[in-house]
C-alpha cells in the first residue's frame, strides 16, 4: 500500500514537473504598457464567450468565491478572463444574473483592475495583437486578467466587492505572507524591448490571494495625477507576515495598488506614513518596473511585481506598530471574519 | 592584409560606447541624488503648496475672517492628507481639490446641487477665486458634474505649469549635482576618451558591460524617492560603479604634474561631461542602445530563430 502511494506520488511529481518549469513569453505593445503601467483599472468591451453560472465555493486556494468569465476585448487583444470577487454576495449577484442572461458573443462593458500574472500560461508564446481563439471554457490559458471587476455592465460593484472574502459563516483562508512572498521574491524573468514591443518571459506561478501586513513607506500617489481617467492609488510599502511585526518578508518596499472609493483606499488615505494595515492582496506584474528595466538587450532579472489590495482584514499582531522585544507568535493561522 | 578602416571604425565605435556608458552611469547617479534631494527637501510638496497658493490666494473666505486658502487647508479632505508635523502632501488629486473647493463654496451639509454652488460663489467676497469660479461655471450648462470637471481642469492646468516650474528647478539642481559629481570624480571627458583610445582592455571591459546582460538575476530598478511610486528608475549596480573607477577619480600624479595647460584641458573635459550628464539618463540610454545594435549588427549575424523573434517583437498589432 505504501509502495503504491510512493509510486502515485512519483507519477504525480512527474506529471507536474513540466508545468512547474513551463515558461512563456508574453509580448505586449509598448503603447499598451505605457498606457496602463501606472493605472489601476482599465475599461474594456468584453465579448463574453464562456462563463461559470455560479461562483466558486469559499475555502482556500482556488475556492475563492470568485466567478470566472472568459472572452475577448479589442482593448486587450490577448487571451483573457475577468473575475468578480465575492460573487456570491447580494450586490454582486445582480452582476452574475446579468452575466448568466448574456448570450455567448454579446459585448458587455466591463471595468476592473488589469492583471498580468503567469498563473495559467499557455504552451506557446502570446503576442498582443495576434488573433485570439474563441475560448471554449471559463478559464482558458491566459496571463491577462481583469481581476477584480469594479464595474460590470454599468453596475459599480467596487465598494461592495473589494471586502474580505466570505459568505455567511464561510471565510477564506488566504496564503500566509511568509510562504507567498518567498515565492514572489524568487520569480525570475527575462525582459526585453524593441521600439514597439516589450517582452516578458517567466515561469508558471500561483499564490493568488495572500494575507499580509503593509507599512506605508511613502505617501500615496493618485494615478489621476498623470491620467485623469484612472482611479488608482499607488503607494510603496514594507511587507510583513501577520505573525511577525519585526521582520519584513521582502528586501525592499513593494508597490501597492488601491482603487479609489473602496474600503481599502479609504483606510489607506486615513493612515499616516509609517501606518500599518492588515490586508488581502493579489499579485500582478509591475509594468512600470518592467518598462524601466527593459532594454534592447534581454535582461535577466527578478520578475517585478506589485500587489493589488482587494480587502482590509481585521487587525493582526503585525498590523500594530512593533514593540521592542515583543515575542512573535509563530504558526498562528488567521482567518478573515466578515 | 588587415582591414585598417574596419579596425579603426570598431575602435571609434567602442570608444563611443564606452564614453556613453560612462555618461549614462553618471546621469543615473545624478538622477538618484537629485531624487534624494527632492525628497529630503520636500521640493515636490513646496511646489504643490506654491501652486495651490497661486490658485486660492487673494480671496477672503465666506462668513469667516479666515482667508479662503486657510479654509481650504482646514477642510477635512485636505487636512487629512497632511503628514505628522503638518507637512504638506506632495500630490493632490484634481478630484479631491475640486470636491474640497466646491464643498467650501457651497457651504451646505449633505449633497449639493448646481444652484448651491452658484449661490455660494456669488456669496463670496470679491476676490480672485470668486472671479475664477464664476468664469468656470459659465460653461457648465447648470451641471454640477461639468462645473466639477471645469474646476478639476483649472487645477490640472495650474499643475501642468507647476510641473514646468518643478522641471526647471530640478534641471538647475541636476546641473549643480553634475558639476559637483564631475569635479569630485574628475570625470574629465578628454581624459576618459584618451584612456579608452589608448587602453584596449579598459575599452573592452566597458563595452562588454554596456552590451552584456547581468549574470545573475536581480532587480534592475528601484524607487529613489519613496513618495514617487509611479517613477521607478533603473539603478546603478556595484559592478557598474566599479567600472566607473577604471576611468574616473583623482591620482596624486594628476595633482602634481598639472600645469596650466593640463588644467585648461581638464576644465574643458569637465564642461563636456557636465553638459553630457545634464542631458539625462534616458537620452544616453537610447543612444547607447542604438550604438550597441550597430556594433552587434556589424559583428555577428542573427540566427534565423533570433531574427524571427526580433521580427515578432517589432511588429505586434497596436493594442
Amino acid at each position: 500500500m505504501l509502495t503504491l502511494r510512493k509510486i502515485s506520488s512519483f507519477l504525480a511529481v512527474l506529471t507536474l514537473l513540466p508545468s512547474t518549469f513551463q515558461a512563456e513569453t508574453l509580448t505586449l505593445s509598448s503603447s499598451f504598457v505605457k498606457q496602463v503601467k501606472n493605472k489601476a483599472t482599465v475599461p474594456i468591451h468584453l465579448e463574453l464567450d464562456a462563463h461559470l453560472t455560479s461562483p466558486h465555493t469559499i475555502g482556500k486556494g482556488g475556492d475563492d468565491g470568485d466567478i470566472h468569465m472568459a472572452g475577448r476585448a479589442d482593448e486587450v487583444q490577448l487571451p483573457m478572463v475577468a473575475e468578480i470577487m465575492n460573487a456570491g454576495l447580494p450586490p454582486e449577484a445582480g452582476s452574475v444574473k446579468i452575466m448568466n442572461q448574456t448570450s455567448s458573443g454579446q459585448i458587455v462593458p466591463v471595468t476592473g483592475v488589469w492583471r498580468i500574472w503567469f498563473e495559467h500560461p499557455s504552451s506557446g508564446d502570446q503576442v498582443q495583437g495576434d488573433s485570439v481563439d474563441v475560448p471554449t471554457n471559463s478559464n482558458p490559458d491566459h496571463v491577462f486578467e481583469i481581476h477584480p471587476i469594479t464595474n460590470f455592465d454599468g453596475q459599480d460593484i467596487a465598494d461592495s466587492s473589494l471586502i474580505p472574502i466570505a459568505k455567511g459563516q464561510k471565510t477564506y483562508d488566504a496564503y500566509p505572507a511568509h510562504i507567498a512572498f518567498a515565492t514572489y521574491e524568487k520569480l525570475k524573468a527575462t525582459i526585453s524591448a524593441s521600439d514597439t514591443a516589450v517582452s516578458i518571459t517567466a515561469g508558471k506561478v500561483g499564490y493568488n490571494y495572500t494575507e499580509f501586513v503593509i507599512e506605508l513607506a511613502g505617501q500615496p500617489q493618485f494615478a489621476s495625477k498623470t491620467d485623469p481617467s484612472d482611479n488608482g492609488i499607488f503607494v510603496l510599502a514594507n511587507i510583513y507576515d501577520t505573525d511577525d511585526p519585526e521582520e519584513p518578508v521582502t528586501s525592499d518596499p513593494r508597490r501597492m495598488v488601491f482603487v479609489e472609493n473602496t474600503e481599502p483606499a479609504k483606510q489607506l488615505l486615513a493612515k499616516p506614513e509609517g501606518g500599518r494595515m492588515h490586508v488581502l492582496g493579489i499579485p500582478r506584474v509591475n509594468l512600470a518596473e518592467v518598462d524601466a528595466a527593459a532594454t534592447s538587450d534581454p535582461v535577466d532579472t527578478l520578475l517585478p511585481y506589485e500587489m493589488i489590495i482587494v480587502a482590509v482584514l481585521p487587525d493582526s499582531d503585525a498590523a500594530s506598530q512593533p514593540e521592542p522585544n515583543k515575542p512573535s507568535q509563530p504558526g498562528r493561522k488567521h482567518r478573515q471574519n466578515q | 592584409m588587415p582591414n585598417v578602416n574596419g579596425l579603426l571604425n570598431s575602435t571609434v565605435l567602442d570608444l563611443g560606447i564606452g564614453l556613453i556608458f560612462i555618461y549614462l552611469l553618471l546621469a543615473i547617479v545624478c538622477t538618484a541624488i537629485n531624487e534624494w534631494f527632492s525628497g529630503a527637501l520636500g521640493l515636490r510638496s513646496s511646489n504643490l503648496a506654491n501652486a495651490i497658493r497661486q490658485l486660492l490666494d487673494n480671496q477672503q473666505g465666506s462668513g469667516s475672517a479666515q482667508s479662503f486658502l486657510d479654509q481650504f487647508y482646514a477642510h477635512p479632505l485636505i487636512s487629512g492628507m497632511m503628514t505628522p508635523g503638518n507637512k504638506h502632501p506632495a500630490y493632490l488629486a484634481s478630484r479631491t481639490f475640486a470636491t474640497a473647493v466646491m464643498d467650501l463654496v457651497a457651504n451646505k451639509q449633505g449633497t449639493i446641487a448646481f444652484s448651491n454652488l452658484e449661490e455660494g460663489i456669488n456669496g463670496l467676497p470679491p476676490g480672485d477665486v470668486k472671479t475664477a469660479l464664476l468664469a468656470l461655471i459659465q460653461n457648465a450648462d447648470n451641471s454640477l458634474q461639468k462645473a466639477q470637471k471645469n474646476i478639476e481642469q483649472w487645477f490640472d492646468d495650474t499643475m501642468d505649469r507647476a510641473s514646468g516650474w518643478y522641471k526647471s528647478h530640478s534641471q538647475k539642481i541636476t546641473i549643480a549635482i553634475a558639476v559637483l559629481l564631475t569635479v569630485a570624480t574628475n570625470a574629465d571627458t578628454v581624459k576618459i576618451a584618451r584612456t579608452l583610445w589608448q587602453s584596449p582592455t579598459v575599452r573592452a571591459t566597458l563595452v562588454e558591460k554596456a552590451t552584456s546582460e547581468t549574470a545573475s538575476p536581480q532587480p534592475v530598478v528601484e524607487y529613489p524617492d519613496k513618495n514617487a511610486p509611479l517613477k521607478p528608475h533603473r539603478k546603478v549596480t556595484k559592478d557598474e560603479l566599479s567600472k566607473l573607477q577604471l576611468v574616473l577619480g583623482w591620482s596624486e600624479e594628476e595633482w602634481k604634474a598639472s600645469d596650466g595647460k593640463a588644467w585648461l584641458e581638464r576644465v574643458l573635459g569637465w564642461i563636456l561631461t557636465i553638459a553630457a550628464v545634464s542631458l539625462g539618463a534616458p537620452f544616453w540610454f537610447g543612444l547607447l542602445s542604438k550604438l550597441v545594435n550597430i556594433r552587434d549588427a556589424g559583428n555577428k549575424p542573427k540566427t534565423s530563430d533570433e531574427q524571427d523573434k526580433s521580427d515578432k517583437q517589432a511588429t505586434p498589432k497596436a493594442a
